[in-house]
């Protein structure tokens, strides 16, 4: 994101006349109708819920539809079936209350719809890890300069896992409402060389009063979330493809890849993602984020 | 292989026939040679491209890029006339009964400061040698285009030819004849220029005030360049006046520039320094609520060169650039880039007939990206050596052989974790190294006065040593494992690059030329943007990645009439590369170990007719350029392995060109450009997730953007020249310009915004670079 803000500053600093305007385009849109998976089972104890649309021509500019009368069942590799019931009021398809997923093993999503087609997915639930300390600031200054307004910086660290390919999410809530519902600032991998072996990352939210919306002395919660690297790809592209597509200094665009697949090899795969995650939450309560009008700085977790 | 051992056997016999015993140094019985140079009377500065001709026989020869010629002609009396566009032509009697030497300083035809750098080689040269795709740029050409902030330029120019397009307005980086932008070698000076940006493509490394000459090759590449698949921009230095003092610069709305030169040793040694600097953040504040406080952005660059005459026979040269970007957004992140270069060159005379020249070259590109305390660097180290040999056989046979040796150092990534970095970051460092190794040898015939030949072999070498880690790669490019190289030579590759050029003159007004190239790349720039940036990865061919290679053929038709004051040309060409590399789809370099899981290769094709009328001389003078051009690119996993138009097909492409001379004080330029739409994926489909609207692409590059077309002017008023002592002291000129006259508003890029208050409706929006922009610049001459 923060790579996106500066192509585009750039931008407005040397084109001072770039520009935009809206435009309209052909876009040759023909027929668009694949099936749409949206869905996670995660080590919570909770009622996971899996959501099916249908992809529609680009400027149809109306929410997409919920595919109802399917028969959808979530199975992990021990031989466990989970049945998932259509529920009307969210459009979403619910397991039992009592699901939880288990590290190791892995999920499969079995989708059959009311026209015969058939569709599998299947995600790996890695074992969590786990906050090695979260701590906030609430103050005016960065990096020693005051910048003007007061602001609250949650750190976060945990510790690198000894193999290679760690990717997580981290999720912020603020009074039981979470703070970043899109993928925008949740999105941590340790692939690259330079922070491969370094023992821990720190992961570092930086949010207002006002403009963000959190109120003062909230109740905090704090989400790490596991995923597997399919799930990461997943994330990543769906990223790069809405938020990040700058147009100028973007890559080519692409597909997002999915895991949805057609049992019929002859039809196309389904678009979308069911993925398996593993949480560790921290919570804690702000209790007076402002002392005597000097910024506070308060460790949480060691 | 079977073409390589034809061309050869073509070439030893042609040899054989056309230049008997003309191999030994010693003049054959009764010939001897006249040679020497040609140079600008009024700064001494030699003349690259002159013709120098023997009026009775008819037959001449040009200067090569040292301003030597050389010419064996039989005994007898001789009137020997040299001459150049733009200047006198000034003619010598001589006696020849012995080797004898002549030099010719000519004066120019005109004083105007807008005329004193017009220089050219004769009208109808187009017909009379066997170049292709070859194009000489007049500085002031160059200079009187009109351009985006009044600041004309060398690659700004060269993008208005046929077959040559633009990545993106306002962006330097061009295409030709299908090739990506890093399939072009950009020379300044013989140092390889790897990234020729200032302040994102406005400007570029080449300061017009230093320069004395250019070429660019789309074709017809001569054997003795090689390292790129598509073009050569060959970028010459001026050498400051060996007999006065000078000073010229320049005021613009963005930058200006400073040039002095002048004799260090009278008539023996002399030296220029050119310098520009930008100071467009200046004007930052006005954008305010646009870029934050803090933002900086300036370039800045000098060129400077010294030029020694030992003798007649010896002669030094060491000319240098360094020039910095620096781009700072609001104190928060900084990223600034440069080259630098070192060349340094000596010319030696063996004899009048054998020229020499050894030159030792330093080449450095570096980008540094910095956040948060943390600096990532990025750079290209070439050292090179490189001895080039010419031997004047007859005037219709010239010989060249020579050999280069470059070893690049890659350091593709160094990471400087300051005191309050991020604490997972940590200091890194990586470096590769590799040697890429050229041996050629040319002959240019001119064979019963109406076909030129110029035909050559270049073998090339590419290899891989010392301290590195390699991945190996599964069939999904996955990195299994590594290999670690302590030292030696892991890694060669080699290429056979026979190139041949034909001219075939028809009448004294018509020729009919054809040639066949085929070049090796050793070196590859991968871009993961639409639009060239500074941060694009410039990395060597190893294990993994081999080196791209072309094939080129193209056949022209060149008709002059009316005095050569007319020149039509037609051009078309086909053209296959191979193992050309690409980005995977979303390919991710912050988060990738090595660039070859990242990168796919695959091959591609282009084809072209390009048609070009150029008015060569009078008070209207310019050009219409049309090409009509396709090239497709398949890369591996990429459009499911079928072929997709590239990123810079555009098949209409219409350039015209124009100055006049409305007053003997005033010229009017004006140029307009057309071409189709650049291609783009644009979604087709569209699905929901996690309260995002993601796209659904059809096929890779289906769709294009609206056509493009702009119209600048400017008028250039030669105000007046002040005089001391009955001599012009100060010449200057007022260059008023306007970028795009008629304001469209070209797509650079189309992209999708989601409503604010209804998230399943989607609108579509153009990026446009550029409005109406009139600029103005003060150029002055002591």
């Amino acid at each position: 994101m923060k790579h996106n803000i500066l192509t585009i500053g750039i931008l407005s600093a040397i084109f001072g006349t770039a520009c935009t305007e809206k435009i309209d385009i052909d876009l040759n849109e023909g027929e668009n109708n694949r099936l749409v998976v949206e869905g996670y089972i995660s080590t919570d104890t909770m009622q996971h819920s899996v959501r099916l649309t249908r992809s529609t021509s680009y400027f149809y500019n109306q929410p997409a539809t919920p595919e109802k009368d399917a028969i959808v069942t979530i199975s992990d590799s021990e031989g466990n079936v989970f049945p998932l019931t259509y529920d009307d009021s969210t459009g979403n398809y619910l397991t039992a209350p009592d699901v939880y997923g288990v590290p190791g093993r892995f999920y499969t999503l079995n989708i059959k719809l009311k026209d015969g087609e058939e569709y599998e997915a299947v995600d790996e639930l890695i074992a969590p890890n786990t906050f090695d300390t979260v701590y906030y600031e609430y103050t005016n200054l960065q990096y020693g300069v005051d910048i003007g307004s007061y602001y609250y910086w949650f750190y976060t660290t945990f510790t690198e896992k000894p193999y290679f390919d760690d990717k997580y999410l981290i999720y912020y809530y603020f009074n039981d409402t979470l703070w970043n519902p899109t993928f925008d600032d949740v999105l941590y991998a340790s692939t690259a060389s330079y922070m491969d072996g370094c023992g821990h990352f720190e992961d570092v939210l930086f949010c207002a009063h006002d403009e963000d919306s959190i109120p003062h002395n909230p109740h905090v919660r704090c989400d790490l979330v596991t995923i597997s690297i399919g799930y990461y790809n997943f994330v990543s592209q769906l990223y790069t493809e809405t938020v990040g597509q700058t147009g100028l200094f973007s890559g080519p665009p692409a597909n997002v890849c999915t895991n949805i697949i057609n049992k019929d090899k002859e039809k196309p795969n389904g678009l979308g993602y069911f993925s398996a995650r593993s949480y560790d939450t921290y919570e804690f309560d702000i209790v007076n984020d402002k002392k005597d009008g000097k910024p506070m700085t308060e460790g949480l977790k060691d | 292989m079977k073409k390589i051992i034809w061309l050869l056997g073509i070439c030893a016999l042609t040899a054989k026939t056309a230049v008997p015993q003309q191999l030994a140094i010693a003049s054959p019985q009764g010939k001897h040679t006249i040679s020497g140079t040609v140079s600008d009377a009024s700064t001494g500065e030699e003349l690259i491209g002159a013709t120098v001709y023997i009026k009775e026989l008819g037959s001449g020869t040009t200067t090569n890029t040292y301003g030597f010629y050389s010419l064996t002609v039989a005994d007898g009396d001789y009137e020997l006339v040299a001459q150049f566009i733009g200047y006198t032509p000034v003619t010598k009697r001589i006696s020849l009964s012995q080797n004898i030497k002549v030099n010719f300083s000519l004066e120019t035809a005109t004083t105007e400061i807008a005329q004193v750098d017009v220089k050219g080689e004769k009208l109808n040269r187009n017909l009379m040698n066997p170049d292709m795709g070859m194009e000489k740029l007049q500085i002031a050409t160059i200079k009187s285009i009109p351009a985006l902030f009044g600041e004309t330029d060398v690659i700004k120019s060269i993008q208005f030819l046929p077959g040559v397009g633009t990545s993106g307005e306002g962006f330097i980086g061009y295409n030709v004849r299908g090739g990506g932008t890093g399939q072009n070698m950009m020379l300044l000076d013989e140092a390889t220029v790897y990234n020729a940006a200032h302040l994102f493509g406005i400007f570029s490394v080449f300061n017009n005030d230093a320069l004395k000459d250019v070429k660019f090759y789309k074709g017809g590449i001569p054997a003795e360049y090689g390292g790129r698949l598509s073009s050569l921009l060959d970028v010459r230095m001026k050498e400051g006046s060996p007999q006065k003092f000078g000073v010229n610069g320049g005021i613009g709305l963005l930058s200006s520039r400073l040039t002095i030169d002048g004799p260090i040793l009278k008539d023996r040694c002399s030296f220029i320094v050119s310098g520009r600097r930008s100071y467009m953040d200046i004007f930052f504040p006005l954008y305010r609520d646009q870029i934050p406080d803090d933002t900086k952005l300036y370039f800045y660059d000098m060129n400077a060169k010294v030029n020694f005459r030992v003798n007649d026979n010896n002669r030094l040269f060491a000319s240098g650039y360094f020039g910095r970007d620096v781009m700072n957004y609001a104190g928060v992140m900084q990223i600034d880039y440069g080259n630098r270069t070192l060349t340094t060159r000596y010319n030696h005379l063996f004899s009048d007939r054998l020229f020499s020249n050894l030159s030792v070259i330093y080449s450095h590109f570096m980008y540094g990206l910095e956040e948060s305390d943390t600096r990532w660097e990025s750079s290209i180290r070439d050292w090179n050596a490189k001895a080039d040999v010419t031997f004047f056989a007859t005037p219709q046979n010239t010989l060249k052989t020579g050999g280069q040796l470059t070893y690049h150092k890659f350091t593709p990534f160094i990471v400087k974790a300051g005191a309050n970095s991020p604490n997972y970051m940590k200091n890194v460092s990586q470096h590769n190294n590799s040697l890429e190794y050229a041996a050629y040898v040319t002959h240019e015939t001119k064979i019963g006065g109406i076909i030129d030949v110029d035909y050559g072999l270049r073998l090339s070498m590419f290899q891989n040593f010392g301290k590195a880690e390699v991945v190996n790669l599964d069939e999904n490019y996955n990195a299994v494992d590594t290999t670690r190289h302590t030292k030696g030579v892991f890694n060669t590759y080699k290429g056979l690059e026979p190139r041949i050029s034909v001219n075939w003159r028809l009448t004294d007004k018509a020729s009919l030329k054809a040639n066949f190239q085929q070049t090796y790349q050793y070196v590859h720039l991968a871009s993961n943007t639409m639009s060239p940036l500074p941060i694009d990865s410039w990395f060597a061919s190893n294990p993994n990645v081999k080196p791209e290679r072309c094939r080129m053929v193209s056949l022209g038709y060149f008709q002059n009439t009316q005095n050569d004051m007319y020149a039509f040309s037609a051009e078309t060409y086909y053209k296959k590369m191979y193992d050309v590399v690409d980005f995977k789809d979303h390919a991710d370099m912050f988060v990738s170990d090595d660039i070859a899981t990242q990168i796919r290769t695959g091959q591609g094709y282009s084809y072209g007719l390009e048609l070009m009328l150029k008015k060569q001389e009078g008070r209207f003078t310019g050009w219409i350029s049309y090409t009509y051009s396709r090239t497709f690119t398949k890369v591996e996993t990429i459009n499911n392995n079928e072929y997709y138009p590239s990123n810079y097909d555009k098949p209409h492409d219409l350039s015209v060109v124009a100055t006049y001379d409305v007053l003997p004080r005033l010229h009017l330029s004006l140029n307009w450009v057309y071409s189709t739409g650049a291609p783009r994926t644009l979604p087709t489909g569209r699905f929901e997730y996690n309260g995002v609207i993601a796209p659904v692409y059809a096929e890779r590059n289906k769709l294009r953007l609206p056509d493009f077309h702009r119209l600048d002017l400017s008028a250039t008023f030669d105000l007046k020249t002040v005089e001391r002592k009955g001599r012009p002291w100060l010449e200057q000129n007022l260059n008023l310009s306007i970028y795009n006259v008629y304001n469209r508003h070209n797509a650079a890029s189309i992209m999708f915004e989601q409503d604010e208050h209804d998230p399943s409706v989607m609108t579509a929006e153009k990026l446009y670079m550029f409005s109406i922009f009139p600029s103005v610049t003060y150029n002055f001459k002591f």
